[in-house]
Formats: C-alpha cells, structure tokens, sequence
C-alpha cells in the first residue's frame, strides 16, 4: 500500500516534471513495464490539462481522431520551445514503447505555461484599465446607498418576479422591426412624462436611430 | 516542465484584492455627489423641481452633443433649442446609427429618413399636457416620487445640482437628475433601478447656453422637404371603453392618459392592421398597452425584451395579441397585461 502510494506520488511528479536522476529513469522504466502504470499517466495527464486549460479532453482514445488531430498539429506553426525536449519526450513514455501517438503528443511541455503568460498579460492589463477608470472617477452608477421604503398596501398584488416572466413565457424576444414599431409609437407619447423636455424628448430622438 | 505558474497565483491575488477595493468603492457615491454643504438652496417638492427643469427648457438658447447610453448602446446627436415668446423650436441631428434629422416646432415633429427619403410627420399633443398636467393637481408624482437633493457635479463644463427622484415602491424606477445651477436645465438624466443600478443615461457632453440659434433658419429647415416622402401615421382618437377593454387592477400611481385606434409606423411590406395603443402615465414613466387581433403568422414569440430603461413584454390573449412597453420594470408591465380585460 506504501509502495503503491509512492509509485502514484512518482508519476504525479513525472506529469508535472518534478523529478529527475535516478528517480525519473526509475520511474519511467516502471511506466513502460506496467499498464496500470500507464493508465495512471493518462489519468493524471487528463487531470493536469483539465485543471490548467478548463477544456474538456477526448477521454476514449480514438486513433482516427489522434491521427487527425496529429496530422492538423503538424500543420500549425511550431510553437518555440523553452523547455528542452528531453522532457518532451519524457512525456510520452509509450512512445518509447510502442510510438503510439496520443492527445498529449501533441501539446507541447510548455504550451501551458505559455498561454498562462497570455492569461496573465490580459490580467495585468484588466487590473490597469480598472485602476485608471478609478482614477479618472468613472463610478458615475454606483448604487444609491439609501433603500427604498416600501408600503404595505403599495406591494404588488401580483408577486410575480421578473425572472418568472422570462420562464412563464419560455423566451426572450430578440429585436425585430415590428417591435421597433411598438417602440416608436410609444416614445411618440413620451410628452406624458414631466422630463421629457428636454431630455427625455432629446433621448428618443437621439436614440431612436440606434434600433433601426 | 510545466508548474502551477506563481506569476499566475500572484495576478488572482492582485485581482482578488482590487475586486474587494473595487466592491467597495461602489457602494460610495463619489466625492462629488456627497450632501453639499452649501445649500443655501431649501429643499424643494418634486413638484418645484420638475417646474424649474421645465420652465429652463422653454427659456433658453442652446446648442450642443447628446449622448445616450441605453442597454450597452451609445448614441449621439448634434442638437439646437431655441425659445421665442411661445414657439419654441430644436433640430436633433443625429451622430450614430442611420443618419436622422428631427425637427420639432411646439407639438409638431418631423424626423428625415435621408437613407429612403421618407419624412415623418407627427403631432406630438401629449408635450403640450406639461406643465398644466402639473399644475392641476391630478398628477401623483408627489405620491409616488420624493426629491432630494444629493450633491453637486459638472457636467459638460457646467456646475449641476443632482436631484434624486426616489420612487416609493417598486412599480417603477428611479431617477437622478443634474439640474444647471443657474438655469434649471437638465444636462444629464440618469433612470435608476430599485438597486441604484444605472438602467440607462443620458447628458451633454458638451452644451452652450445662450448661443445665437437662428429660429427662421430652423424653420426653413423643417419646411424643406422636397424629395421626401411625408409619412404621417394614422391616429384616430378614441377611448378604451368605446373600444371594448377595461383594466381591472389599476397599477398604483399610473392613470390613463389617452387611447387610439392608428396603425403602426410600417417598417417592413407587410400591412399593418389597426393596432389600439393606451396609455398609461405616473407623470415621470409612461406605459403602452398596445392590443392587436391575434395573427398566428405574424404573433408567435411570447416573452420580455428589455433595452436600457425600457421594457416590452408580448404575449397572447385568447384572440387578442398585447404589447406592453414601458420604462417601468418587467414586473409592471406584467400587472399591466394581467389586468387588462374585454368587457362583458
């Protein structure tokens, strides 16, 4: 039980290329003798690319596909590599065996971590444009800090949400024409309202267009 | 080989922290909408606000940008408002979209179409029912709206008092409102949720007062429409009851306004059949009930759209098709199209 716990802890650390010497060799001698080994691989690679990419993964290995895929990899431009390819190869340690291919194969070592790095700049740049938005006081919404008070007898009979009318009637209505005509004929009467002059009439005429 | 980046565990950290900063801040009004302490000015009802807002459109001379922002849309328009005795004049110019020029001379309005040359002629009775609407009595904004005032702001260059239109219950929506200090004009308008969450906004973005806008120009303008075609839609007064319907469970503060039997401005080939349009209005929001006999090829899709501060909501009655639209949330307009009944 304390030497198979050992083992799985080993090929974790093969998948995230945490060993090396003596250890590595040893371990990797292991995964081309035992199947279950193997499958161990596999089943810890999935979780690796999972945890780090979200993207669901081809559990079954369809060999179709993986020549497919294979095939369509070599067409894109190779990626440069900043690991060194001895742990490239390490990765697949059936092609040592067989020279199967495999859905890893075609992902590089450091594909990951480059686009972690994308992941990473996208982030930075995010926390900037939030910081200078701050700066520059764009907090023009903010929620008013007072609550409304409510009266009893003002409460609607109907307690209906908004969210229940969107599921009563199973659909949101996508912007057509002839809504764009109810629209138009309403804003007409837009006079009703005590701020439509000027800026509720300078706000139809304004934004009419936008619909059309 | 590939690890858990630390690069990345240090961003998420980052983000996390200004996240909370971030959160925070909103809930703070900024600086500049703080109580003023200078109000020297009293409080006044919403009645006087909205007749101060009111008068400063009829007696002044501007020009200048519009901006609306409207459920992730933008749009812009050039416009001039110009005041003589009792005509009052503006052209709206549109700067987004397809190109659009709307004239308005008191009640009268009339929207170029250069893109088909159709011209739209309309009369827009319901702008002559402020202020009197106010003045009567019979509005219950007063019931249904508290003013405060909530601080100072420059909008377009210009310092504004900020008047927050507080609705009582949830039937309707907020307003914040930047009145002008010196001349009671509205620069900037914005429709608030029952959360403070800004529905939809508009303002100057740039503004002159007082500028020499040529009336007779304008007039000349809007009298040029050769190579239009003019389009007016048919409205023929009438009232709910002669027509048939009645609402059976009024939604609080919203009195109807006016009933017509028209047909709707036609955008596309087909031909558009009577349509009943009543209106409904608390005096700050206006609610459509547009009723329809229920056509299976042309009615279909049931549900609730949403745009900015305006909301419409279709739906099938037994033969009739409804069409509610307001700025008032979804689930008055829901009260709307279950209250409303064909009379017995």
């Amino acid at each position: 039980m304390q030497n198979e716990l050992k083992s799985h802890e080993q090929v974790s650390a093969l998948v995230d290329g945490q060993i090396a010497g003596v250890e590595f060799a040893r371990t990797v001698e292991w995964l081309q003798d035992d199947e279950d080994a193997r499958k161990l691989w596999d089943t810890y690679h999935v979780i690796g690319h999972v945890l780090r990419s979200g993207d669901a993964l081809v559990r079954h290995h369809d060999d179709a596909f993986m020549a497919r895929l294979k095939h369509s990899l070599k067409q894109e431009d190779v990626r440069e590599l900043t690991s060194s390819t001895v742990v490239f190869v390490a990765e697949n340690p059936q092609l040592l065996k067989s020279g199967a291919n495999r859905v890893a194969v075609a992902e590089s070592a450091n594909e990951s971590f480059f686009r972690w790095k994308q992941v990473a700049g996208v982030a930075l740049f995010a926390v900037v444009s939030i910081v200078g938005w701050q700066v520059s006081g764009g907090f023009d919404g903010g929620p008013d800090s007072l609550r409304l008070a409510q009266k009893p007898v003002s409460q609607p009979a109907v307690t209906v949400q908004p969210a229940a009318i969107v599921a009563a009637d199973s659909q949101v209505m996508i912007r057509d024409p002839q809504l764009d005509a109810f629209l138009a004929a309403h804003k007409q009467f837009g006079g009703t309202s005590a701020l439509q002059m000027p800026a509720g009439f300078l706000r139809n005429a304004t934004f009419e267009g936008v619909t059309r | 080989m590939i690890r858990f980046p630390f690069i990345m565990r240090c961003v998420l950290v980052i983000l996390m922290m200004l996240w909370s900063v971030y959160g925070s801040a909103q809930t703070r009004l900024p600086a500049t909408l703080l109580p003023s302490v200078d109000s020297g000015v009293a409080e006044r009802s919403v009645s006087d606000w909205l007749m101060r807002m009111h008068e400063a459109s009829r007696l002044r001379t501007y020009a200048g940008t519009f901006v609306v922002l409207a459920g992730g849309n933008m749009a812009s328009a050039r416009i001039w408002h110009v005041c003589d005795g009792d005509q009052q004049m503006e052209r709206v110019e549109s700067l987004t979209g397809a190109p659009r020029s709307t004239f308005r001379h008191n009640d009268q309005v009339l929207t170029f179409l250069p893109a088909n040359r159709i011209a739209v002629a309309e009369r827009r009775e319901s702008l002559g029912i402020f202020p009197n609407f106010l003045q009567s009595g019979e509005t219950s904004i007063a019931d249904f709206y508290r003013a405060r005032i909530s601080g100072s702001d420059r909008v377009a260059g210009f310092d504004a008092q900020v008047v927050q239109l507080r609705p009582e219950d949830a039937w309707r929506f907020g307003y914040r409102v930047w009145v002008e200090k010196k001349t009671g004009l509205v620069i900037k308008l914005q429709t608030l949720d029952q959360s403070g969450t800004v529905l939809e906004q508009s303002a100057f973005s740039e503004l002159q007062l007082n500028v020499p806008v040529s009336m007779a120009k304008l007039k000349q303008m809007m009298g040029n429409t050769e190579g239009y075609r003019i389009e007016k839609p048919d409205l023929i007064k009438t009232t709910a009851a002669a027509e048939g319907w009645i609402l059976k469970n009024a939604v609080p503060g919203f009195k109807a306004m006016s009933c017509y039997r028209r047909s709707l401005r036609p955008v596309t080939e087909m031909h558009q059949e009577n349509t009943l349009q009543w209106i409904f209005s608390d005096g700050l929001a206006s609610v459509s009930l547009f009723v329809e006999v229920f056509d299976p090829q042309r009615h279909g899709q049931s549900g609730t759209a949403i745009m900015g501060a305006t909301s419409t909501l279709t739906r099938q009655m037994g033969a009739w098709w409804l069409t509610v639209v307001g700025e008032v949330p979804a689930q008055t307009l829901l009260a709307f199209a279950q209250g409303l009944e064909r009379k017995k």
